[in-house]
């Protein structure tokens, strides 16, 4: 996971530290050290801007982008392959039922009435794998990994 | 039978009722019993660790004592591989760094114990049969890696984590 990152991007929403409001990164500056650098913040709704925000000041609006950044990442390096019958994912975070801060990170795979016990294991072996590098990058909320039937977004939108 | 494998038994039997079209009801209680497989196949283990045969009552009384919300903890505080527990107290001895199967056996209880509450409680959430067979898989591996694991020195310290880990932590 060496170029797993989680700088900052253009268009991401934020909030930072002695300003009120919501703004939007409008430019980013890396100083060449990991991790480091600058930005520009644009006040959402207005034309007001500030320079030069550092990145240790910006908090992010989405709690979930540090998981979809790392799922990204494994889409893109196939150190957990992807099944190909894994068609999409949502993120949530929310606490769990114990009242504890958690990540829920929910796979949509093809509907299949009768999978059989080597894709069912296949498809635990991938969740696993998912969850284990998860919890690696050490989040402050415990990733749960699940796995839902695409029909069923389809379900709730009807 | 021992009443963990018969919950076990249960879950997946549940999980493959009307193949077309199952019932929340049945996918539910799979969820439910699969986490209460895993429950007591544990409690079982603790109470036996700790606990002689005799006198009559003692065991069975101790197996009731465990309390989910312990477990839950300790279940997190042992599902990184290759590391010691976290707050784990520093006078008990590790044999060695966490296995893989005990990380699986730990992630697993802490996922299987939040879905058995949604299945349980959760009017709002609808289960389908692909992810109440992966938690039924997840119940069954944990069986299998526990026939694996519980014969390493680092079980017995798991086993009693399982009831003590709040008590050492206050």
């Amino acid at each position: 996971m060496a170029n797993l990152s989680f700088d900052p991007v253009a268009g991401e929403k934020v909030t930072t530290r002695g300003h009120t409001g919501l703004f939007t990164i409008d430019s980013i500056y890396p100083s060449g050290h990991p991790g480091l650098g600058t930005a520009d913040l644009k006040l959402v709704g207005t034309e007001h801007y500030e320079r030069g925000v550092p990145w240790s000041m910006l908090n992010f609006w989405d709690e979930t982008r540090p998981i979809r950044r790392a799922i990204e990442w494994l889409r893109a390096n196939p150190v957990v392959p992807f099944p190909n019958y894994v068609v999409d994912y949502q993120v949530e975070a929310r606490d769990d039922h114990q009242g504890n801060p958690a990540f829920y990170v929910r796979f949509f795979v093809e509907p299949d009435d009768q999978p059989s016990p080597e894709k069912i294991k296949g498809l635990n072996r991938f969740l696993g794998s998912v969850q284990t590098m998860l919890l690696s990058l050490n989040l402050d909320r415990w990733p749960y990994v699940q796995v839902s039937e695409k029909r069923s977004l389809l379900d709730v939108a009807s | 039978m021992s009443l963990a494998e018969e919950l076990l038994a249960q879950s997946r039997f549940l999980a493959n009722l009307d193949p077309h079209n199952p019932t929340q009801a049945n996918l539910r209680r799979a969820v439910s019993s699969a986490y209460y497989a895993v429950f007591h196949l544990f409690s079982a283990e603790v109470a036996a660790q700790i606990s002689p045969v005799g006198p009559s009552g003692l065991r069975v009384r101790t197996q009731r004592a465990l309390t989910h919300n312990t477990m839950y903890k300790a279940a997190e505080s042992f599902s990184q591989a290759g590391v010691r527990p976290r707050n784990l107290a520093t006078d008990i001895t590790m044999s060695g760094p966490i296995s893989a199967e005990l990380t699986d056996i730990a992630k697993g209880f802490k996922q299987l114990q939040d879905e058995r509450h949604a299945a349980d409680y959760d009017v709002s959430r609808s289960f389908d049969r692909i992810e109440v067979l992966a938690l039924v898989q997840t119940a069954e591996d944990i069986f299998s890696d526990w026939n694996t694991e519980k014969i390493s020195g680092n079980a017995p310290v798991f086993l009693a984590s399982l009831m003590f880990w709040q008590l050492w932590n206050k």
